[in-house]
């Protein structure tokens, strides 16, 4: 491309600027290739970007300042009866003022002696505040009272910086090994008939898992020495006060298991009063498939272990945890949030793309729909023009109707054609509340003061008349006479009070113009939607759908939205639609050939005559007589709701036209 | 009639149907970009954020949370999607009501329909979740459509009870968005049954709507079969509540012309 050339689209660019109106976006587009392809680039770029970006940030966020809680030592060995220290530390990369955590341990093994704050049974609290280090240590004190091994965890941790900034949440846990006391030793444990998988007598914690269906377990026990006495206790973490001493059964304990986790303590007392425990893990899945421990073995991705010193806590010991035992529905939840804002930014950014082009299109069919309009009143002046001759044949056409139809009148009442409408007697009311009780509390305010006034306003009074099979009855009346009950009740959308109609409701055609169009809906939408409703099959459609189109001259706009049509346009499109059948027997027309531009009311005045000669019956509904006087050959006068007149075109228009005047 | 032009009618029935929901999507997501995939998108995005919040505090008690949340949310929002449209659906097709040939009933239907589409989306979505958080197949989940029908029984009932009402009172609509609110909070979507006492629990368990959802939950978490009564309670809400949908709108069928 010349930039000569360039410049000189800049400069008309700018012209339009000025003039304003929608063009400015719609040319912009076309400045293509170079600029366009930059933009897509970045389009389909940024939001990889970001997701990616995001993606890190959900990892970085966490590892930040490296706060973490871990102990002393990677384990602890106690002597029973005897004080024993154990030291809990917090430290991070960068220095940190304030501490806080609670450290819990199992009540029934260790005592507390001392080192921080005890809150209640189990759990010890510590915090401490105005360190300028990076790293604190507060030593805990407690007595084992009961051998075996045992677990003390660091929970709900919180390492705060001067500025408010660290982490919570921070968690690690540690084993204490506690030596057998004599004669303590269990020598053999069976679950369900089997040895116990890996037991040692010296290993104080063992974890298994049972299938879904199991409801319970069977545990047996053999001591070392017979003089021991055993006590077993089941529950799980949740409800740790609460447990159940399980009571044996030649020998056996029969232990209910629960869906989850759930912890056997065996309890195991010397001849001296010294006591040691073992515990069983036993996990019951709630759904066997159901995924569970993805984090133990891989410390390296789960972000609670990366913050715990003691991270490779064994299988069994991963219950104290808090439960490693379920998918990772963080990390699943922060993928596809991240992976739906990144679609919503690009599609974002499509859109305002996209919406340059919509806007230009838009411009192109205004410029379209300007141009068809002009041209549309320069063929309807050129019809105007050529037509002098046009005018004068439709008069002349006029002085020759009557004749014609009156001979056909005359044919017609000779062979008195079969009745095609029979409105007997009809009277329509409608309860009309003095002022209506639009919502619920005023109907029930006014129903218990007793003040529901019911008004009983008739509509039509015993209006009676019959249509033949090709007469073409206008129904006239002023405003709010019943004119539009008369066509509901005759296309049997309401029923009336009284009286009788007999029409076969399949061969009626209702149109009326501009309802029924859907304005978000394409044009072609919409001749689908509409169709259906009245009464097209879809292959009908199918095989009618370039006529309607056609006559409807909407070619190339059919898959532009309803919205951007002009009135004219619509009017058109349902009037093509309402027409399309063949001949419908009776085709009901409410205010049609009183709207609608020049054009249009010709050539949709010219389809009715076609339809009227093809035998259908029409009903026209106007207010305005010389519609009703050009194509009619009956009249009917509605005047509130009572029958005033049946007759010739000319008599009743006329004395519609009389009443009318006398009013003013 | 012959059965010839029953079945032609039956055949043009559908067809109106079929348009006029199609009319409800393009008409919902018209002006979005994304469409159609947001009937996938919402459900999604709606469990991630309840997830979020919830999981926390549920950890203990529900298992495989976001699951539970999402059977929930997208039985919820068959539910309330069908009969929230269909209330309005009279008094907006208002000018198509005159013009056409079939029963009123079509416009209620097709906007339950509408939802049931809806619905169908997000199960793409739901699938997709099924898979992620590993929830084996079983053949237990082959009765979801009978649930579904039943459920869309109720709805259908409900919808058409609304929609009469709606003609009426323009306030039906809004006392209905609060009655939903607080239906929502007592159908348990989010949080765990097991866990409430007395009338509260009592009210839930009375709801027919969290029946169904519950029923989905058992079918598809569980593998297991709903227990017999339950099935029959759903079914019987669903049957009883069409037929007094049915039987007020029929009732009310020449008055509603008449107010519109």
């Amino acid at each position: 491309m010349g930039s000569n050339k360039v410049l000189k689209k800049a400069a008309k660019i700018e012209k339009k600027v000025k003039k304003g109106g929608p063009g400015f976006l719609g040319t912009c587009a076309s400045h293509k290739s170079f600029r366009e392809r930059l933009h897509k680039t970045f389009y389909a770029a940024a939001p990889l970007a970001v997701a990616v970006f995001m993606l890190l940030a959900i990892d970085l966020t966490v590892q930040a300042a490296g706060e973490r809680v871990y102990f002393g030592s990677e384990g602890y060995r106690w002597e029973a009866g005897v004080i024993s220290p154990i030291g809990v530390y917090a430290g991070a990369d960068t220095p940190f003022a304030s501490v806080e955590w609670n450290v819990y341990y199992d009540a029934s093994v260790l005592e507390y002696v001392s080192g921080g704050e005890l809150m209640e049974p189990g759990v010890v609290h510590v915090s401490a505040s105005g360190i300028s280090g990076n790293s604190y240590m507060q030593m805990l004190q407690f007595i084992p009272r009961v051998s075996g091994g045992t677990q003390i965890r660091i929970g709900d941790a919180s390492v705060t910086g001067e500025n408010g900034e660290g982490a919570s949440n921070l968690q690690a846990v540690v084993n204490v090994e506690i030596p057998l006391a004599q004669g303590c030793a269990m020598e053999e444990v069976r679950v369900n008939g089997m040895p116990l998988e890996g037991f040692s007598p010296e290993v104080t914690f063992y974890a298994m898992e049972v299938a879904a269906r199991d409801g319970q377990i069977e545990l047996e026990v053999n001591l070392t020495d017979e003089r021991t006495q055993v006590t077993v206790e089941a529950g799980t973490l949740q409800n740790v006060g609460n447990w159940q001493t399980v009571e044996a059964a030649d020998g056996v304990y029969q232990i209910q298991l629960r869906d989850g986790e759930n912890i056997v303590h065996v309890v195991t007392q010397n001849v001296s009063g010294e006591r040691a425990r073992y515990a069983l893990s036993v996990t019951k899945p709630e759904n066997p498939q159901v995924m569970v421990d993805g984090n133990d073995g891989n410390g390296n991705e789960d972000l609670r272990n990366e913050s715990t010193e003691a991270g490779d806590s064994n299988d069994g010991l991963a219950a104290a945890n808090g439960g490693g035992h379920r998918p990772d529905y963080e990390k699943v939840l922060a993928v596809v949030l991240t992976v739906t804002v990144a679609l919503l930014i690009a599609s974002t950014m499509f859109l305002l793309c996209k919406e340059k082009k919509r806007r230009e299109r838009r411009y192109r069919l205004q410029k379209a729909r300007r141009r068809s309009g002009g041209s549309r009143r320069g063929r309807g002046g050129g019809r105007r023009g050529q037509g002098r001759r046009g005018g004068f044949q439709t008069v002349d056409l006029k002085k020759e109707n009557p004749q014609r139809l009156d001979a056909g009148r005359n044919q017609i009442l000779l062979e008195e054609p079969e009745i095609e409408i029979m409105v007997e007697h009809v009277t329509m009311e409608f309860k009309h509340e003095s002022d209506e009780a639009t919502s619920i509390k005023e109907m029930l305010i006014r129903t218990v003061k007793g003040q529901r006034k019911v008004e009983r306003f008739k509509a039509l009074d015993d209006v009676s008349f019959m249509v033949r099979k090709g007469e073409v009855i206008g129904i006239i009346g002023t405003n709010g006479s019943g004119k539009s009950t008369i066509l509901k009740i005759i296309s049997g959308a309401l029923i009336p009070t009284t009286g009788k109609i007999t029409v076969d409701r399949n061969k009626i055609q209702l149109l009326t113009l501009g309802t029924g169009f859907d304005f978000e809906l394409t044009g072609r939408e919409n001749v689908y939607l509409n169709g259906s409703i009245i009464g097209y099959t879809k292959e009908y459609i199918d095989e009618k759908y370039e006529d309607i189109v056609k006559f409807a001259e909407l070619e190339g706009f059919m898959e532009e939205k309803v919205r951007n049509y002009s009135s004219g346009m619509v009017s058109r499109l349902g009037f093509a639609i309402a027409t399309v059948r063949d001949t419908p027997e009776i085709l009901i027309l409410d205010e049609v050939l009183s709207v609608g531009d020049m054009f249009f009311r010709q050539k949709s005045e010219a389809r009715i005559q076609e339809m009227i000669h093809g035998g259908s019956t029409v009903l026209i509904v106007s207010h305005s007589t010389s519609v009703i006087r050009k194509n009619c050959t009956k009249v009917v006068w509605i005047e509130k709701g009572i029958l005033r007149a049946i007759g010739k075109p000319g008599e009743v228009c006329d004395a519609y036209e009389k009443m009318n005047e006398a009013v003013k | 009639m012959t059965k010839q032009e029953q079945k032609e009618q039956r055949k043009q029935y559908w067809f109106v149907i079929r348009e006029l929901t199609s009319r409800e999507i393009k008409r919902k997501y018209s002006r979005s970009y994304l469409g159609i995939i947001w009937s996938v998108l919402n459900p999604l995005l709606s469990m991630c954020v309840i997830s979020l919040i919830f999981t926390q505090l549920f950890r203990r008690s529900i298992e495989n949370f976001p699951i539970y949340y999402l059977t929930g949310s997208i039985v919820w929002q068959l539910f309330t999607g069908a009969t929230n449209a269909a209330m309005t659906s009279l008094v907006d097709n208002k000018m198509l009501l005159i013009k056409v040939k079939f029963p009123m009933d079509i416009f209620i239907l097709s906007r339950v329909y509408t939802s049931l589409v809806n619905f169908l989306y997000s199960l793409v979505a739901y699938v997709i979740m099924l898979v992620v958080f590993r929830v084996t197949p079983c053949w237990t989940m082959a009765l979801a459509p009978v649930i579904v029908l039943f459920l869309l029984l109720f709805s259908l009932g409900i919808a058409h009870v609304l929609a009469t009402a709606y003609v009426f009172f323009g306030d039906v609509k809004h006392l209905y968005s609060v009655l939903l609110t607080l239906w929502m909070y007592m159908s348990a979507l989010f949080y765990p049954v097991d866990q409430l006492k007395g009338i509260v629990k009592m009210v839930i368990q009375i709801n027919p709507v969290f029946n169904y959802i519950d029923c989905m939950r058992t079918i598809v978490m569980k593998g297991q079969l709903p227990a017999m009564t339950q099935m029959i309670y759903i079914a019987a809400w669903g049957i009883v509540m069409y037929l007094v949908g049915f039987v007020v709108f029929n009732r009310h069928r020449n008055d509603i012309m008449k107010k519109l």
